[in-house]
């Protein structure tokens, strides 16, 4: 059992989880959802098309405009609170590394706090315990936030991953999140190579057994541009297909751009897998 | 040492073909640096390899991430200096020391002449892309660098602001001043200089 706050994910359910950027500067959207009004009709939209789960950020993961906690504060906390207002069971995770926005957004009704930058205030896993939140634990290899990887090494990615995010998915629970509300991160690009991302796909079965949740963030990155060699605008087939092994692996929760898309592809995993009967199956069977 | 040549290349790991994949954006630096290093060796009777290791831009164990498992896991600046004298065809012996921007102990004095490979990068924040970022300070502190090599100015790159190119995740810091110690003076000539990913490479010869 996986419980996001408010909801309990049962064991063979995958859930998308859609980005809603309030950033003028992400790599993706480029400020389409900075207002406030744009992003919560995006929020409308991704919960239309299926989406169980918002992720709102409010600083760009990149290098780019200074946002301090305050800017922060100012850009989440009221939008959670009107997101949570129109719609009461939707799953609300926040991506931030700093425990005074946890603190606040949890308290405007976010369901999960997705530590994007792996610990690096360790304020933000008690916060997560104290308001009874899930706790996202992510691999950035002790990167300080927002600075771009240069000349990353590893003996084993993967054994890196799964370390550090089991080390600190057992300090959230040691605080007193729960365990059921823990997930790991092995977070595509960050501190990573491309090599290192394709690797960490191919080997992701390795980090979901160790029994611990795994949520995936694929979605547009550049080590699906590098590998297709594609603008930003024209990864969404490799982020598919990458999202597909993914799955297969047995990743549970999707940090996604593209809802429906997402969701097909989650969908026919499942009922490749068995464990979702195709939507309607007559063919050779009048 | 009896010090003959020198030839200035960078560290990049994309100086190994195979890691940039199908593309080969950097073809034309390596092939620079190749015929420097060729250049520089040709006459010497040793080369020594200064390597610099110091800091998440020049790391002392690095694995390379296209070949999971490998065992080489000298440093970065090692392991693209050997791969240069290789593509160059240089046979002589060859000795790799770690650089930190002091001169090390142990470089004595030696009957053959010697040719220097001094790996090193200019300035990594150079654009919005580069591993630094954008530091303004990256283009006065390259252009200096630059006329110093191009000169030949051992002495001048001996009293380089290490603090600033630290900043500036400059991994010539380590291996420039080491070089320009041993090397006070030469005939300079600067071959290559470009920053394509907003992190300057600079290609070398010097000779006395």
């Amino acid at each position: 059992m996986l419980r996001l706050g408010r909801r309990a994910v049962a064991d063979h359910e995958t859930v998308v989880m859609a980005i809603v950027n309030r950033t003028r500067d992400s790599f993706y959207d480029n400020g389409a959802t900075y207002a406030e009004d744009a992003a919560l009709e995006r929020v409308r939209t991704v919960v239309a098309d299926g989406a169980e789960m918002v992720d709102i950020g409010g600083v760009k993961a990149g290098p780019g405009e200074v946002v301090d906690a305050a800017e922060e504060l100012r850009r989440t906390v009221p939008f959670v609170a009107r997101v949570r207002e129109e719609f009461p069971d939707l799953v609300i995770s926040v991506d931030t590394w700093r425990s005074e926005v946890g603190r606040e957004v949890c308290a405007a009704g976010a369901d999960v706090l997705n530590d994007a930058w792996g610990g690096h205030d360790p304020g933000l896993l008690e916060v997560a315990a104290e308001f009874g939140a899930a706790y996202v634990c992510t691999h950035t290899n002790g990167a300080t936030p927002r600075r771009p990887p240069h000349r990353v090494s590893y003996a084993d990615v993967v054994r890196s991953a799964i370390d550090d995010t089991v080390a600190l998915a057992e300090r959230a629970v040691a605080a007193g999140v729960l365990r059921e509300s823990v997930l790991i991160d092995p977070a595509h690009d960050f501190e990573k190579t491309t090599w290192h991302s394709l690797e960490v796909t191919r080997r992701l079965d390795e980090m979901v057994a160790t029994g611990w949740p795994v949520l995936v963030s694929l979605s547009n990155k550049d080590f699906v541009g590098e590998t297709l060699d594609r603008p930003t605008q024209e990864r969404l087939t490799g982020t598919l297909a990458a999202t597909a092994i993914c799955a297969w692996h047995g990743a549970r929760v999707f940090r996604v751009h593209e809802v429906p898309e997402t969701r097909q592809t989650l969908d026919m995993v499942a009922s490749i897998r068995g464990v979702r009967p195709p939507a309607a199956a007559t063919r050779a069977l009048a | 040492m009896t010090v003959v040549s020198a030839a200035f290349v960078p560290m990049t790991p994309l100086l190994l073909r195979h890691l940039s994949g199908a593309a080969d954006p950097l073809a034309d630096l390596r092939e620079a640096a190749v015929t420097a290093v060729r250049d520089a060796c040709a006459g010497a009777g040793r080369v020594v390899v200064l390597c610099p290791v110091g800091g998440r831009e020049a790391p002392r164990e690095w694995h390379d991430p296209s070949a999971p498992g490998q065992a080489d896991a000298r440093s970065l600046a090692a392991q693209v200096g050997d791969h240069l004298l290789g593509l160059a065809g240089v046979t002589l012996p060859q000795r790799y020391v770690d650089v930190d921007g002091r001169l090390p102990d142990g470089l004595a004095p030696a009957a053959d002449r010697e040719a220097l490979l001094v790996l090193g990068d200019g300035a990594a924040a150079r654009g919005q892309g580069a591993p630094g970022h954008v530091d303004e300070r990256s283009f006065g502190f390259d252009d200096h660098v630059a006329a110093l090599i191009e000169a030949g100015d051992g002495a001048g790159l001996a009293a380089i602001d290490r603090d600033l190119a630290g900043d500036l995740l400059a991994t010539g810091r380590l291996s420039w001043p080491v070089a320009g110690t041993l090397l006070p003076a030469a005939e300079g000539e600067l071959r290559w200089r470009g920053d394509p990913f907003g992190l300057t490479y600079l290609v070398a010869l010097w000779r006395v």
